[in-house]
């Protein structure tokens, strides 16, 4: 068989997977694009071009920019205790000194095979007001006088919907970070112990240098994966949160298409948060590569 | 062995055959085997299957191919197959809370052409009220209502307000203040164990449907009576008198159940009884406003070609032999009122303590306010009452709620006319 007729068949061997992409991947993208430019009424299918009215509408929202707080708040409240608490567990794992690491590796990823429906749901009952867990214990031991309110306290709702995801999240992490600790190489330690370095020296100035890459593609899926927060916060305290504190920007965007039928303001929404979180992720990239120049 | 065999078998035959002519004796309905064929009904409705088995016991040779979507996502389902124009099911339900969305479009077929409203002579004004759409044509029909009562636990209402008789009950706590009165005096002889009155949201249930929506026909306008509730809750919360118990949750339910919450305001179909721990301990008692939560219409869907049969069900859903059934085996209550005249005064059922429900939900069903509700009467009133229970807790005037409140509406429906609120 010659190149060309081997060539041939290569094309049609591919043909499945791009058939599906375009379907399923780029031609709702595009789709979704055309609706954002107009009012579409989802029955009986008629799209009225409005133009940049929905965006319009979009930016001048004083709620729509109240849900892109929430959901960096919340975000932030998530991502560090997450990659602390990742990078510390991952270090101490590494140690030869520690037994049954892949056993406790295994129980850390537990909380990621749970679905965010069923963790909001669990928050909801350990976070109630005022016979939650949470509640119970601390009053039980008298740390505090009342229960509190965390569903009608919106910084106190943000933190738990933190809580939440960082519990989820910060196990896959770990698989990431140990997969960074395993590329360092041995011999970087050694000379550097040769050299008299010690443990906390080796760990600050070997490890976390060296592991700035994997830190960078963590950060990176946080900011685009944190951003999206989504099925969490729509479970806790069912959605009920004082106000609108839990309200990220994608359930604004869900609430906008799915509950009041408001396609094209909907579609606007999911452009202008991809453009958000695009933004967001070049921050980070031009900033890691900045730095590593330096 | 063989004849062993043998003769278990001829039992089980002679039994199957005693079964069958008592499972025979035992069907309500005069059946009819004259109509036929199968048609598809899509539904949320979990008591669905109960419905099927009515229906198909009236009539024998009629199939329905029903398939229930649990989920909230059970309207995106339904709006997928209608703009897609496939896969679409002759029949479906919808709930109160998206109902006109769906109306309002040419999907549904006009229930009066079919002779349909004919059925509905004897149901309640406002239930008919909820099928239309907004041009007032009938396109969904329901087989129960969902009255709202106060809930309560017979022994518990003993102990604390010395009578568990629905009637008297009501008397009681006929106005906001009775109820604040009674609430303090229960929660001071308890030392602060046992609340009466749950949270400030179920105050917004119960007047709801006593004041003017708070849009009609796209205008915008809010009347005096909702910045009175708004006096009233606030002088509830600030009392101390209400539990804050948020409604459906768990703890809500739980104290209610265990009798330290005293009134829970749900509908007919409260689902939040623990019936094992209170068969026979439950009362219902009709509020002193009248007023309702939820509805499931069902609606026949334009490009069917079993519109005829779909009709047959829907029309079967409206007897009050059917009805009768649903009652009794699910405490539905009937959306006809030839209900209640046909089981009489002496009506009783027992997981109520042998109260006759049905009398006291007539209170509230006849008293429910001719009001023709829109695709923003609900959602409006449920953003009042979130606005009006963190504005109170939050310690703001009726103003800033309101302020609030007319915010949120605008960001969701800029379509509306906001020129009398401005």
């Amino acid at each position: 068989m010659n190149i060309r007729r081997r060539q041939k068949w290569a094309y049609l061997f591919i043909l499945p997977f791009f058939a599906s992409f375009f379907t399923f991947g780029i031609y709702p993208i595009f789709y979704s694009l055309a609706i954002s430019f107009n009012d579409y009424a989802p029955l009986s299918q008629i799209s009225t071009w409005v133009g940049f009215s929905n965006y319009s509408r979009l930016i001048s929202s004083d709620f729509f920019w109240e849900s892109v707080l929430n959901t960096i708040e919340i975000w932030i409240m998530s991502i560090v205790p997450q990659l602390t608490i990742a990078l510390i567990l991952s270090l101490i794992l590494n140690e030869r000194w520690v037994k049954g690491k892949n056993a406790l590796r295994s129980i850390y990823y537990f909380p990621n095979l749970i679905t965010p429906i069923t963790i909001g749901m669990l928050f909801t009952l350990i976070f109630g007001h005022p016979g939650g867990a949470i509640n119970n214990l601390f009053t039980g031991l008298g740390l505090m006088s009342e229960p509190v309110n965390f569903q009608d306290t919106p910084w106190l709702a943000k933190a738990v919907g933190g809580i939440a995801i960082c519990w989820q999240n910060f196990d896959y992490n770990i698989i990431f970070i140990t997969a960074g600790l395993h590329s360092v190489s041995e011999d970087v330690y050694e000379a550097a112990e040769v050299d008299g370095a010690n443990a906390f020296q080796r760990t600050t100035k070997i490890t976390l240098p060296l592991l700035r890459p994997i830190m960078l593609y963590i950060m990176i899926t946080s900011i685009i994966g944190g951003l999206q927060i989504f099925d969490i916060p729509k479970m806790l305290f069912g959605g009920n949160s004082l106000g609108y504190s839990t309200r990220t920007m994608v359930l604004y965007m869900y609430q906008a298409a799915f509950d009041n039928w408001q396609f094209g303001y909907g579609a606007a929404t999911a452009y202008t948060i991809a453009m958000i979180i695009g933004a967001f992720s070049l921050v980070t990239i031009v900033y890691n590569a900045t730095k590593g120049k330096k | 062995m063989k004849r062993t065999l043998s003769l278990i078998l001829a039992l089980a035959l002679a039994y199957s055959c005693l079964f069958a002519l008592a499972e025979d004796k035992s069907n309500p309905y005069e059946v009819d085997e004259s109509v036929t064929g199968t048609f598809t009904w899509w539904t949320f409705f979990d008591q669905a299957p109960f419905i099927k088995e009515q229906f198909e016991l009236k009539y024998p040779n009629v199939t329905i191919d029903l398939q229930v979507f649990g989920g909230d996502e059970y309207q995106t389902k339904i709006m997928n197959v209608l703009s897609s124009g496939q896969g679409i099911p002759d029949m479906m339900d919808l709930e109160e809370g998206y109902v006109y969305k769906f109306l309002n479009s040419d999907a549904f077929v006009n229930l009066e052409e079919l002779g349909l409203e004919d059925a509905l002579g004897s149901y309640y004004d406002w239930a008919i009220a909820m099928g239309r759409d907004g041009n007032g044509v009938l396109k969904g029909i329901c087989d129960n209502v969902s009255p709202v009562a106060f809930w309560y636990l017979r022994d518990a209402m003993e102990q604390w307000l010395g009578t568990s008789d629905d009637a008297e009950i009501s008397a009681i706590l006929s106005s906001w203040d009775a109820i604040m009165e009674k609430g303090q005096e229960i929660l001071d002889a308890s030392d602060g164990t046992v609340y009466l009155w749950p949270n400030l949201a179920e105050m917004v249930k119960v007047e709801g449907y006593s004041l003017t929506p708070l849009a009609r026909g796209g205008v915008v306008e809010i009347e005096q009576g909702w910045y009175d509730l708004l006096d009233t809750m606030r002088e509830f919360y600030e009392s101390g008198i209400v539990a804050d118990l948020g409604s459906w949750g768990g703890e809500w339910a739980s104290a209610w159940n265990a009798g330290t919450l005293l009134i829970r305001t749900m509908p007919s179909w409260d689902f939040f009884t623990d019936w094992s721990k209170n068969t026979g301990n439950v009362g219902v008692a009709a509020p002193f406003k009248a007023s309702y939560e939820g509805g499931t219409y069902r609606a026949i869907y334009t490009g069917s070609e079993k519109i005829d049969l779909c009709a047959t069900f829907i029309e079967f859903i409206t007897t009050t032999e059917y009805q009768i059934q649903n009652l009794e085996t699910n405490n539905q209550m009937p959306a006809n009122k030839n209900v209640k005249d046909a089981l009489g005064e002496d009506y009783t059922n027992a997981n109520f303590g042998g109260q006759n429900i049905l009398a006291t939900y007539d209170v509230v069903c006849s008293t429910i306010a001719d009001i023709t509700p829109d695709e923003y009467t609900r959602g409006l009133q449920n953003k009042f009452s979130k606005y009006a229970q963190a504005g109170i807790k939050e310690g703001k005037t009726n103003e800033e709620i309101i302020a609030d409140f007319l915010a949120d509406i605008q960001d969701t429906y800029p379509e509306l006319d906001y020129s009398q609120v401005k």
